[in-house]
């Protein structure tokens, strides 16, 4: 029996392999970048949908001002608020928190956030609409490491209870507009911490106690007795109009 | 970066490379994947079935080498019983009053290298084969792997194993991996790479025994201690895609682990013993796949580490969650809730589809160059899924008993 050739280490094949390995290893970073690339694109769009829908907001107000409750489509725009928060969550997720571009983001959507919510609160009151509000305060994970059980508590009140509007603003944001919002419930420094419809509520709340508070202020409906809520609001809307 | 995220990355890496090279040599060695020409004239073949309390399996096996396509004159079929504490001696004994060409040997109990040893001085054939009480072989099996032959060079052919009509989801599972097995087996061979002689038929040149000797003992996986011993003598290895021999999947996860658990051990060990394999100067690619496999074995250990550490951190914040709102998860089924623009398209994202794409590329190239004609199917998709997980583990449990000094035993 002869010697084993095929043994024989051929550098040549070695190298071969290694370039259309760092080839297509390559070709999976370029994606990837590029598809980020991508999405930071979409930011931009996403910064001049921010600026529409604020003026968006401030024309509606104008209109609810002249007429108040007639066409009035709050659902739509409270749905896209949310729709921006979770690619502003995902947008967290691709650039960092600590993102320039994305904490300019951030102030832009914290700002519609207080449109929305003086919108809507004079909705309510003007058209009668069983609302409860609560703008709650959060911060990092590092200053406060009770926000991000306390938030998915929120979320979980949030779609449970179809009234319940809930408006989230990191307390440590340089914003004016939200430097203003603290001074005028004459916030401590202090995270997590809740106000509810004009209340200030400090500290974490488990399920149970928030519920507890809430019973105070909403007139509890799941979210099948949402129909019928909606149907008293569009009536109440055709009466005025 | 995380350590974890660059060991996940040297993992993907390692595997897309492998993958790589496999392809390279596959195309560098695509005229010659079979070999058409039978011998000019067909040698005596002897297969040895060595068998140690197979009283369900001997009739069976027996029945599959008599069904051989080749000349009865031919083909000596010597049984050896390895003081079986059942019935096999007994049925061997029977199956030799309708079959008088079959001898049988009867041994204490000493173990199937001891089995194997005493029927190879005994043999009247020039090839010599090996084969497991639980395997059948096609009948036109034994004619392709003597092609092989034809090579001067060739010491030793092994044939594609694989599984019998898997019954469950465990077989299934072998199958798929027996497939890509296959595939890649026949691939390393071509370089050399060959690092088992498989119980469930190999063939032999008689005159390899003289030059390495006989069985040993070798922490029970003495198949695959004979290749490394051929391979430390430069012997050349060849594997047959066109015999296919099939064999029985553990069908429970203890048999299937405990299986394994020998194979790796034995792996490792063996590999031991035969340190001179890792010399690059003799054993070019072989040395290098041999790193390759053993740096694998660490990367899959580590890759399975942070898997299993990511999921258990997911399965932590669903808990805290579930606590958090006393498990009343009825608010959020609605489907305004679900949400596709927080995937996260990561290069490793795009690497891990890549190498799943390869795994299943393999399988299918398996079944195709095997002409396996069964469907695959979703065993495919469990296969890939599974697999990782359990063969990492195997080899957790076998770096732990290498370490403790734990021995184990056949069955």
């Amino acid at each position: 029996m002869e010697a084993n050739d095929d043994k024989k280490f051929k550098f040549s094949r070695y190298i071969a392999v290694l370039f259309f390995t760092l080839l297509i290893f390559g070709s999976g970073f370029l994606l990837s970048d590029y598809i980020t690339k991508k999405r930071i694109a979409q930011l931009n769009d996403l910064q001049q949908n921010l600026r529409t829908d604020i003026l968006s907001v401030e024309t509606q107000f104008s209109i609810l001002s002249q007429a108040p409750c007639s066409n009035l489509n709050e659902s739509t725009l409270t749905n896209e608020l949310y729709n921006i928060s979770q690619k502003l969550t995902s947008v967290g997720t691709s650039l960092g928190e600590d993102d320039s571009k994305f904490l300019e983001l951030k102030k832009y959507y914290s700002i519609l956030e207080i449109k929305h919510w003086l919108l809507l609160q004079k909705t309510a009151k003007e058209c009668k609409i069983p609302m409860t509000f609560i703008i709650y305060f959060f911060a990092d994970k590092k200053t406060c490491p009770q926000c991000e059980d306390q938030g998915y508590i929120l979320t979980y009140f949030r779609e449970k209870y179809p009234f319940l509007r809930i408006y989230s603003f990191d307390y440590n944001l340089e914003l004016a507009a939200l430097k203003t919002l603290k001074s005028v419930f004459r916030l401590k420094d202090e995270t997590p911490t809740m106000v509810i419809n004009n209340d200030v509520y400090y500290g974490y709340k488990s399920k149970d106690e928030l519920e507890t508070i809430l019973e105070k202020y909403v007139k509890l409906e799941t979210l099948e007795e949402k129909e019928t809520a909606t149907s008293t609001v569009t009536s109440t809307s055709s009466r005025l109009r | 970066m995380m350590i974890s995220e660059i060991f996940i990355y040297i993992g993907t890496f390692a595997a897309l490379y492998f993958g790589i090279l496999i392809f390279v040599t596959l195309y560098e060695n695509r005229h010659r994947l079979y070999n058409e020409k039978l011998p000019e004239r067909l040698p005596f073949v002897s297969i040895i079935l060595p068998c140690f309390n197979e009283e369900k399996n001997v009739e069976y096996v027996l029945t599959s080498l008599f069904g051989l396509d080749y000349p009865k004159e031919k083909l000596e079929i010597i049984a050896v019983d390895d003081g079986s504490r059942d019935n096999t001696l007994a049925k061997m004994l029977a199956f030799q009053q309708n079959y008088p060409g079959l001898k049988v040997l009867h041994k204490k109990n000493g173990g199937k290298h001891t089995a194997l040893n005493l029927a190879i001085p005994q043999v009247k054939g020039e090839i010599i084969g090996t084969i497991d009480a639980d395997c059948s072989v096609e009948p036109n099996g034994l004619k392709q792997m003597l092609k092989y032959f034809n090579e001067p060079n060739i010491a030793a052919v092994v044939s594609t194993i694989k599984v019998r009509q898997p019954k469950n989801i465990l077989e299934g599972v072998q199958y798929a991996e027996f497939m890509v097995s296959a595939f890649v087996k026949k691939i390393l061979s071509f370089l050399g790479g060959l690092t088992v002689t498989p119980g469930p038929l190999s063939l032999f040149r008689k005159q390899t025994f003289a030059i390495v000797g006989p069985y040993k003992k070798a922490h029970m996986t003495e198949d695959l201690e004979m290749a490394l011993r051929l391979q430390s003598h430069n012997l050349k290895i060849a594997c047959c895609w066109e015999a296919s021999v099939y064999t029985k999947g553990k069908s429970t996860l203890k048999t299937l682990s405990h299986q394994r658990l020998r194979w790796q051990r034995g792996f490792l060990l063996n590999l031991k013993d035969y340190l001179n394999l890792l010399n690059f100067k003799t054993h070019g690619n072989l040395s290098f796949l041999l790193v390759y496999a053993v740096v694998g074995v660490f990367l899959s250990i580590a890759l399975f580490g942070i898997t299993i550490f990511q999921f258990a951190k997911t399965i932590a914040t669903n808990v805290n969650h579930g606590l958090l709102i006393k498990f009343d998860f009825a608010p959020f089924l609605s489907f305004k809730n679900l949400n596709l623009t927080g995937l996260h398209l990561s290069p490793l994202t795009v690497m891990g589809l890549v190498g799943l794409v390869m795994v299943l590329v393999f399988m299918l190239l398996g079944k195709r160059f095997t002409f396996e004609k069964s469907h695959i199917g979703e065993k495919m998709f469990i296969w890939v899924f599974v697999y990782p997980f359990l063969n990492a583990t195997w080899w957790i449990l076998t770096t732990l008993s290498i370490i403790s000094g734990k021995k184990i035993h056949w069955k």
